[in-house]
């Protein structure tokens, strides 16, 4: 599928417009997107059927309240979406969606999943404490012209943002296509047999077919780029927080609130490990930790957190972002986490999100994997037996 | 009433005399970390190690109540642990051995006067200026810029007012240089014994005048209180205000997970309950044709103020951690306050004082039955 439909204009207003004809059209019984909150300085998911979809619905939000890919989970957990509802979401969240169908917490029949090219967000704290006015124009400027945003305005993508190399909607039912169209409008790209159907449904006038080829080009190049500054970024990120010592410097401000898991897509569990009984324990254990430690952090095993998390989500760590601007203490979450899933995602040659087909590593065994890390331990425990 | 004696003793002088003399087995308070630039909560065994202490840091990465509701929720200490605890980490901690999530076996409590904190986040080791001009204000008994709001609202600030008989020793601080030699009572039996251990005759001892800026400081946060009630009060409006009030809210249960007074291990806006079939969410879209989600963010602090409002001990945790600076901690203590002069109840002062939801009586609340 290497064609796109041509639509000229506003790529606010056309992907509304679409929406709207797919609605009306009974293509679609809902969308799920962003919206502006009641007070309008926020962004928050709503369900929308045909008489909902108001002027403050917003296809592309400057900022990323929840992760998209946790309300597709709610919605759908259960017993799978009740009716044909057609979900707009930033590329990371279309990973997270995936990986969730995977761990069983997304149900996909009846979702028509939409997606687009991201420029990035700006961080939550940063976007609450700006002014929306100006930041939701800046926005917006990025967004058409797919120029990363900040380096000439006052405020600056997030950081995970600005390093990430999977931007485009490639993956989705429908993508919509922005890079390459020069300001000038979009593309609406069928990704699947069902996105081709559902494009079908909203308009016959959806037919100006175009080649995609000099948009391809595009996106190598910016993914080259993109990959290249990912690479050094998490190189020299990786070196800082290197080591026991460098690690716990970076830890220092958390105060082991485990607010990233809550947000984060990836962690879905309903009781996480690390809140449970299991790290309990009595007064005068915690004594003689203190005493072999001499000191003990309360509440403790703040490390042990991070550190489990790592293994137990990194390998489908999206970058999202979530992590980072829920985090109250400021801690770089998503490049730490970004740093520990490259390695991870290495090994196992796993990208998340990349195939609904693709099993997790953990759920598939191999006879003859990781053998590099259990050999030099195996030789140790053999000479000294 | 409490009597301050003038002792000869720093902090650390104290803090080394409570292991040496005293005998205990550990002490918690706020420290330097061995890495980076913040201070923590940490649990110390040996008195070299304790130096790092710095029990006045004006921050509160987690209220004290909860980290010793972790270390003696299982098992008490079979040892004594002395633990530093400002006045509202001691009313948190009081209300949560009233709900059995903590106990105060073999714990000697000292307390302290708190002229508030900043949020964590704005404060580190390194930020001499901030501290200093604290320091200052503890001094002339002010509220320094930069504590939090409901810090310089608060009013139960005193320990020696505001708990009672749980303080084993008392410091007091406002209107005292800060290099100057402790403050100290000791309302306890346990605290007196402590007193006697070192070395200070409570008879004889030079007694600490009261100062005038510490009541000057009372009237002043009354005053502050009266301004944040009323304005978060305003807010709260009907129920445009609430949903207003709430309405940056991403769902992330942070302000929940760090109030020390919400123990449950499985919050009920985190189970089953709330995580419906795929019809509802559309049921509830209905007729309005949308439907916001995750749902039920409103309902969950309304959940949250009735289920823990009447123990809130406006810590300000919940606005510390806020992603979203939404003033939790403000509406927690305007609201909470109302419920609790409705059963006459002052969470934390009184460790025998029955919880208001425990107990039964005919009578109660007929002027909203009616």
């Amino acid at each position: 599928m290497d064609k796109g439909i041509w639509v000229e204009g506003s790529v606010n207003k056309g992907v509304m417009e679409f929406l709207k004809k797919l609605l009306d059209n009974n293509a679609l019984d809902a969308v799920l997107m962003p919206c502006k909150n009641k007070t309008k300085d926020s962004y928050a998911w709503f369900l929308m059927g045909k008489e909902g979809v108001n002027e403050w619905a917003v296809p592309f939000p400057p900022v990323m309240t929840t992760q998209g890919a946790t309300m597709v989970s709610y919605l759908t957990k259960k017993n799978g979406s009740w009716k044909k509802t057609g979900v707009l979401l930033r590329p990371c969240e279309l990973r997270a969606v995936i990986e969730l169908v995977k761990l069983k917490q997304v149900e996909l029949a009846n979702l028509v999943l939409i997606s687009f090219d991201c420029p990035g967000v700006f961080s939550l704290k940063e976007y609450l404490a700006g002014n929306w006015q100006e930041l939701d124009a800046a926005f917006e400027k990025s967004l058409i012209s797919q120029t990363d945003f900040g380096q000439t305005e006052k405020s600056l993508s997030r950081n995970v943002c600005s390093i990430c190399s999977n931007f485009t909607g490639k993956g989705a039912d429908i993508e919509i296509g922005i890079i390459g169209a020069d300001s000038k409008g979009f593309w609406l790209i069928p990704g699947s047999e069902k996105g081709k159907e559902i494009i079908k449904k909203a308009d016959k006038e959806y037919n100006d077919y175009q080649s995609l080829e000099s948009r391809a080009k595009l996106i190598e190049e910016k993914s080259a780029q993109r990959n290249d500054k990912r690479e050094k970024t998490l190189d020299s990120f990786q070196q800082s927080v290197s080591g026991p010592e460098n690690l716990m410097n970076i830890l220092a401000a958390c105060i082991n609130c485990h607010n990233c898991s809550r947000v984060c897509p990836i962690c879905f569990c309903r009781e996480c490990y690390f809140d449970s009984r299991a790290l309990g324990s009595g007064a005068d254990e915690f004594l003689q930790r203190a005493d072999r430690k001499k000191g003990l952090r309360l509440v403790p095993d703040l490390l042990l957190f991070h550190m489990g998390r790592m293994t137990h989500m990194s390998i489908s760590c999206v970058s999202c972002g979530a992590c980072e601007d829920a985090c109250p203490a400021d801690i770089p979450v998503s490049m730490l986490f970004s740093v520990a899933a490259r390695d991870t995602k290495q090994i196992f040659d796993y990208e998340p999100g990349r195939n609904i087909n693709e099993a997790l590593p953990y759920s598939v065994f191999n006879f003859d994997e990781l053998k590099e890390f259990e050999t030099p331990y195996t030789k140790e425990y053999s000479q000294q037996a | 009433m409490v009597t301050f004696i003038n002792s000869s003793m720093t902090i650390s002088e104290f803090i080394a005399a409570v292991f040496d003399k005293r005998g205990i087995a550990g002490l918690a308070a706020m420290a330097k970390l061995p890495s980076g630039d913040k201070a923590a909560y940490t649990l110390f065994t040996d008195k070299e190690s304790a130096e790092n202490c710095i029990p006045f840091f004006p921050s509160m990465p987690v209220n004290g109540g909860r980290a010793i509701s972790k270390l003696t929720k299982q098992a008490s200490c079979s040892k004594e642990v002395a633990v530093f605890l400002r006045p509202c980490e001691l009313r948190a901690l009081t209300e949560l051995v009233k709900i059995s999530q903590a106990g105060f076996d073999n714990l000697l409590l000292i307390s302290f006067d708190c002229a508030g904190v900043f949020p964590f986040k704005d404060i580190s080791l390194s930020d001499q200026e901030k501290l200093k001009s604290y320091d200052n204000a503890v001094e002339k008994g002010e509220n320094c810029d930069g504590i939090r709001p409901v810090c310089m609202a608060c009013t139960k600030f005193l320990p020696e007012e505001n708990v009672e008989n749980q303080a084993d020793i008392i410091i007091s601080l406002i209107g005292r240089k800060p290099d100057a030699p402790l403050a100290l009572a000791f309302p306890s039996d346990k605290g007196k014994e402590t007193a006697e251990a070192l070395g200070i005759n409570l008879l004889d001892a030079e007694k600490v005048k009261p100062s005038a800026c510490t009541s000057e400081l009372v009237d002043k946060r009354e005053n502050e209180e009266t301004q944040l009630k009323e304005k978060i009060k305003k807010g709260l409006w009907d129920t445009n205000g609430l949903v207003s009030t709430f309405d940056r809210c991403i769902s992330c249960h942070a302000c929940s997970y760090v109030c020390p007074i919400c123990y449950c291990k499985n919050c009920y806006f985190d189970s089953q309950t709330f995580e419906y079939f795929s019809e509802s969410y559309f049921i509830r879209m209905g007729e309005k044709g949308s439907l916001r989600l995750p749902v039920d963010r409103t309902l969950f602090h309304l959940g949250r103020l009735s289920h823990m409002g009447m123990s809130c001990v406006a810590c300000g945790m919940c606005e510390d951690v806020c992603p979203v600076n939404i003033p939790v901690a403000q509406v927690f203590k305007t609201v909470g306050a109302e419920t609790q002069s409705l059963f006459d109840y002052v969470p934390g002062k009184k460790p025998d004082e029955p919880l208001p939801l425990l107990t039964y009586s005919e009578n109660e609340l007929e002027m909203f039955e009616d």
